[in-house]
């Protein structure tokens, strides 16, 4: 197989573009390669404009008003057109429930603390907080494990 | 959530008079009566017979029943603090049990008496309260364990 590589200036960000002339076996495993080689990405949405996210980028998803966002390590957040329950079944390992409205990924979690009242607070590696619901925490520690 | 509140309910009634019923049974065999009295015979003697005493004593057991076995559902709600899960369960069941167990003649009616129960019954939930908040911080701290292991 012949392969060329040509620059194309206006492709969207994080885009391949593969030229075949049919589809075949070879070529279902170089996307599979390509995938690979990619990190898995979600496609998030902000000010009606599509933006791919890397997974590995994602430090939590949560429902609100019955509408699921992505929240970015850097602070940065995304609608994301897909339900939560739907996101736990597909997204990697690391990425757990913690409550019934949030996703976290465990790659960020710094620690998990009990205030004084009982609640489970969960710090991240960036300074920002969340609280998870108790049910969870055997999942969460199965996860760990 | 319906479905739960039903099955906790029928819970509460068979728990409720079985429990009634046992006690009742027990503290008749130990005033040495002769025959059985569901209650207090100031509680009796408030009936013409010891049949409607029984059968108003046996609705009280049951609606004891339901006071704790519906509101055993409140420490389900995992998402509440622990303090805000213990103080409801305490209000629900201080104000659901102790007019029911008035009614059933268990107290008599006199501050002494009743103030014995509610420090017996804040005793105990503090104990519920520290108890919880010691396993939680067991299980946040076994989570750390886990994460610096990573």
């Amino acid at each position: 197989m012949e392969v060329q590589v040509k620059i194309i200036n206006d492709l969207n960000p994080n885009t391949i573009v593969l030229g075949v002339r049919q589809h075949s076996e070879p070529l279902n495993k170089i996307i599979a390669y390509i995938e690979s080689v990619q990190g898995a990405t979600i496609t998030g949405q902000i000010d009606s404009r599509n933006k791919i996210i890397s997974l590995s980028d994602c430090l939590s998803f949560y429902s609100s008003q019955k509408k699921v966002y992505v929240k970015t390590f850097s602070g940065d957040e995304f609608k994301v057109n897909k339900r939560l329950y739907t996101l736990a079944n597909s997204l990697p390992r690391d990425f757990i429930r913690i409550s019934n409205t949030e996703i976290i990924n465990l790659a960020y979690v710094n620690e998990f603390e009990v205030s004084p009242t009982g609640i489970i607070i969960i710090h991240f590696k960036n300074g920002t907080q969340t609280s998870s619901s108790r049910r969870y925490l055997r999942q969460v520690k199965e996860r760990l494990s | 959530m319906i479905k739960k509140f039903s099955i906790q309910t029928i819970v509460g009634i068979v728990s409720g008079v079985f429990i009634g019923f046992v006690l009742s049974l027990i503290f008749s065999l130990l005033n040495g009566a002769v025959s059985y009295s569901p209650s207090t015979p100031k509680f009796v003697a408030q009936f013409n017979g010891s049949l409607s005493a029984t059968v108003f004593s046996a609705l009280l057991w049951a609606l004891m029943g339901i006071v704790f076995a519906v509101g055993s559902l409140i420490f389900t709600i995992t998402d509440w603090s622990i303090a805000k899960m213990t103080i409801v369960h305490l209000a629900v069941t201080y104000f659901g049990f102790l007019p029911l167990a008035i009614l059933a003649g268990w107290f008599p009616l006199n501050f002494v008496e009743l103030g014995g129960f509610t420090i017996i019954f804040i005793v105990v939930y503090i104990a519920i309260y520290i108890t919880s908040m010691i396993v939680a911080r067991k299980e946040a701290e076994s989570l750390n364990q886990k994460l610096r292991e990573r």
